[in-house]
């Protein structure tokens, strides 16, 4: 619903008056209620006298001598000591200016009046007026109190909600009318509407304690999402920008303009990525995770690797987050690395090429036999600094391969093509190679990586193995596994020395290298490049009689 | 035939010299990219050795400046590299080389492929292999483009239509390497749906087919196929 989020806040917003004002009405109630029956007390008790006095008027002193009359009495003291007596016939005057006594030790009020003399004696007259009557007295003013204060808090409640529903009725009724023609999912706001509707003071206090909750938290991870430093911005299914951090605000919201509610291609004028988001739309499964250039508000051009990820929700539209991961320094540190490499590789095999290319042409030209000798070594190591120089070059660049591209391989094409490269090896030491596939034509597998891993592996049994053996390779399935086995008649490892035989220039028997040649690197480049497609070799050696090693690539259930 | 050498370093272009030189090839030597332009546009020239790493312009620059003159339509690219990777040797076909060597390279190799090149110039087929001639015989198999013939051994054997052309795109310039990229641009026509990726397939249909002479049909690892030259 289009006004969701407005709505929301207006009833937030809403809740938090009513609540503060009634409760600031009733403590104010309260107070002043209190304030003025300490303050008015006195008052009371001289409301009460004066009604004493009155039948005082009526019925003179003799009925306030009356044992029926519990609430008060008469005492006429003199100067001495008390004396309960007959009233002397004092004259209703005498008794004004009645002073406030204080309670005494029974906790009841006494009122004393000094009356003139009589009679040539002086009399002074006491008031006593029992506590009971006071608490009788006090409470019937104190629950008119109350009952007046109740009163008028349910008046400002019904007021309060009066204006609630008078604000809320026409919404309401919009609202319906609405749902009824089916325009709005109902789902989409049930959240306030179960609110509007309900009316327990329970469940408005539930509701608050959650709305403080969820605003914390998204203080909590506001503070978190800011703290990356990477541009993130989530936006609705069209686009337009619900939140965003710091970071994409300072990389490419213009002079912290406004950004919430726009669409995300007016806040980066990208060219590529405008064109991304026109072919693919706003959507996550297309453009999983991809690589773009984007120039930032700054004018600086980087390289971000771009992940967008629905945010799916019961209760709300679905929501995109959009990661923008600066790659930029990654990639300069990836360049640099590569251009090194290649420079190294380039600047080391022009002064080789010069030392093999003019050994040969004196070779060419000389024909005495010692010398030749001497110049095929020269030629011989050569060759082997180069294959080293590549398989160091293969290795890198295996190890920095990104995203790999796989596709699905012919196996006994693939094999055959193999065998054939290697066949001026294979036919240098008169061996023979037996290539049978059961089970599996096809695999799925990177081609270059799975020919630098299946090449060095054959390449290594051919290397390994005595002269006039055979070499058998096989393909196939195998439980949930796709497998290529090459297995050769050759020397075997020894066991406690298979663990390290992947290990860069890792070397069994280091005497037997200067013999076999090669470069220490082709197992590992072996297993570099059945980890980047997520196979794994298996090794099974017997001194010897010869070693098996299996490439197992898993198969997608 | 004169032929231009482009190489940074001195030993080696004079390497490559006095090689050429052995198989009766006379030579200028070019250090710069910028003097090889130059070594051009005030000679004629039918073979370049040209290598991919140079102080000013790069190789690949220089044989699309080649093949973009008109005067040296007919004429034969040798790329030295040093960058082994197959997308930088596929850059320098795609470019228009006809082919390559890489660094340190043996001289016989060089030989016999500066030989193999001189052939083909002399022979005028370094563009548009399919549309110079009618019939092909090498190693055996006997090719009749007009007729769309295969013969091998006096039998003909029945081939498809991507595959046939693809057949007489390698067997036009034996020893010359075609990239995947190379090879579906000039068989593209009407009826043929051929991809990078789908003339892998062909050629290994194409090869079961052709059956003794299989291995006449070369594949070179990573960059793309060839039909092998005579020696």
């Amino acid at each position: 619903m289009k006004n969701n989020f407005f709505n929301f806040l207006k009833i937030k917003f809403l809740n938090d008056i009513i609540f503060y004002q009634t409760l600031i009405f009733c403590l104010s109630l309260l107070f002043l209620g209190t304030f003025f029956i300490i303050n008015f007390k006195d008052n009371f008790i001289h409301s009460i006298v004066d009604q004493e006095l009155q039948s005082l008027r009526q019925d003179g002193i003799a009925k306030m001598c009356d044992k029926q009359t519990k609430r008060t009495q008469f005492y006429i003291l003199n100067a001495n000591r008390t004396i309960r007596c007959a009233a002397p016939s004092f004259k209703i005057e005498d008794f004004k200016n009645i002073i406030i006594g204080e309670y005494d030790s029974d906790d009841r009020y006494i009122y004393h009046h000094r009356v003139l003399h009589s009679k040539g004696k002086s009399y002074t007259l006491f008031l006593r007026i029992e506590s009971d009557a006071l608490k009788l007295i006090s409470s019937e003013v104190f629950s008119k109190l109350f009952m007046a204060m109740g009163i008028l808090g349910i008046l400002f409640i019904a007021g309060q909600f009066f204006l609630f529903r008078h604000y809320f009725t026409p919404l309401y009724d919009l609202f319906h009318i609405f749902r009824m023609k089916g325009v709005i999912d109902t789902t989409d706001s049930r959240d306030y509407w179960d609110y509007i509707e309900s009316k327990s003071i329970k469940n408005f206090n539930k509701r608050r304690k959650l709305q403080r909750d969820l605003f914390n938290t998204k203080q909590y991870y506001s503070v978190i999402i800011n703290s990356i430093d990477d541009p993130v911005v989530v936006t609705d299914s069209k686009g337009r920008v619900i939140f965003c951090n710091n970071a994409f605000k300072k990389s490419f919201a213009p002079f912290n303009g406004r950004y919430r509610g726009v669409e995300l291609i007016s806040i980066i004028r990208d060219y590529d990525f405008i064109n991304l988001i026109r072919k693919n739309g706003y959507q996550a499964n297309l453009i999983h995770n991809t690589q773009i250039a984007l120039t930032k508000v700054s004018g600086k051009t980087n390289s971000f690797q771009l992940k967008i990820s629905d945010i799916e929700s019961k209760n709300k539209d679905k929501e995109i987050l959009f990661y923008f991961s600066d790659i930029t320094k990654l990639q300069d540190v990836n360049n640099m690395r590569r251009d090194f490499f290649e420079n190294v590789s380039h600047e080391i095999k022009t002064p080789l090429t010069s030392i093999k290319g003019y050994t040969q042409t004196l070779k060419s030209i000389n024909t005495d036999e010692d010398q030749q000798e001497i110049m095929d070594i020269v030629i011989q190591n050569v060759d082997r600094l180069d294959e080293l120089i590549n398989g160091i070059l293969s290795l890198s660049k295996i190890e920095n391969e990104g995203k790999i591209e796989v596709e699905e391989i012919n196996l006994p094409s693939f094999i055959n093509a193999l065998i054939n490269d290697q066949q001026l090896k294979i036919n240098a030491k008169n061996m023979s190679v037996n290539y049978s596939n059961t089970g599996a034509d096809t695999i799925v597998a990177n081609g270059k990586l799975l020919y630098h891993c299946i090449s060095n592996l054959v390449s290594n049994a051919i290397k390994y193995s005595r002269e006039n053996t055979q070499i058998t390779i096989e393909s196939g399935q195998r439980e949930n596994h796709r497998y290529i086995a090459i297995t050769d008649e050759g020397v075997g490892i020894p066991n406690d020395k298979i663990a390290r035989i992947f290990e860069r220039f890792y070397r069994v028997d280091q005497s037997r290298s200067i013999n076999t040649g090669g470069t220490g690197l082709g197992l590992a480049i072996a297993k570099h490049s059945a980890q980047k497609m997520k196979a794994s070799i298996e090794v099974d050696s017997m001194l010897d009689k010869g070693t098996t090693f299996t490439v197992l690539f898993p198969i997608k259930s | 035939m004169k032929a231009l050498i482009v190489e940074d370093e001195q030993s080696i272009a004079k390497l490559i010299g006095v090689n050429l030189k052995a198989i009766g090839i006379d030579y200028d030597m070019a250090n710069t990219g910028n003097d090889a332009i130059t070594a051009i546009e005030n000679n004629q020239y039918e073979l370049f050795v040209l290598d991919r790493m140079l102080p000013d312009l790069s190789g690949v620059q220089i044989c699309q400046y080649i093949r973009n003159t008109k005067k040296l339509k007919n004429v034969g690219i040798l790329f030295v590299t040093a960058l082994t990777s197959s997308e930088s040797i596929i850059e320098g076909l795609d470019a228009g080389a006809d082919d390559y060597i890489t660094k340190p390279f043996d001289i016989g190799i060089l030989k016999a492929r500066v030989s193999s090149l001189k052939r083909r110039v002399e022979s005028h087929h370094t563009s548009s292999p399919i549309n110079n001639k009618n019939t092909y015989n090498h190693m055996g198999i006997k090719v009749d483009v007009d007729g769309v013939k295969t013969i091998i051994d006096e039998k003909e054997i029945k081939l498809t239509v991507s595959e046939f052309k693809i057949l007489c795109v390698l067997i036009s310039s034996p020893g010359k390497v075609f990239t995947r990229k190379q090879i579906v641009d000039l068989i593209k026509g009407e009826n043929i749906y051929v991809t990078d990726r789908t003339v892998d397939t062909h050629v290994f249909a194409l090869r079961k087919k052709l059956g003794s002479k299989s291995k006449v049909v070369e594949t070179v690892r990573g960059i793309g196929y060839r039909v092998k030259s005579e020696e």
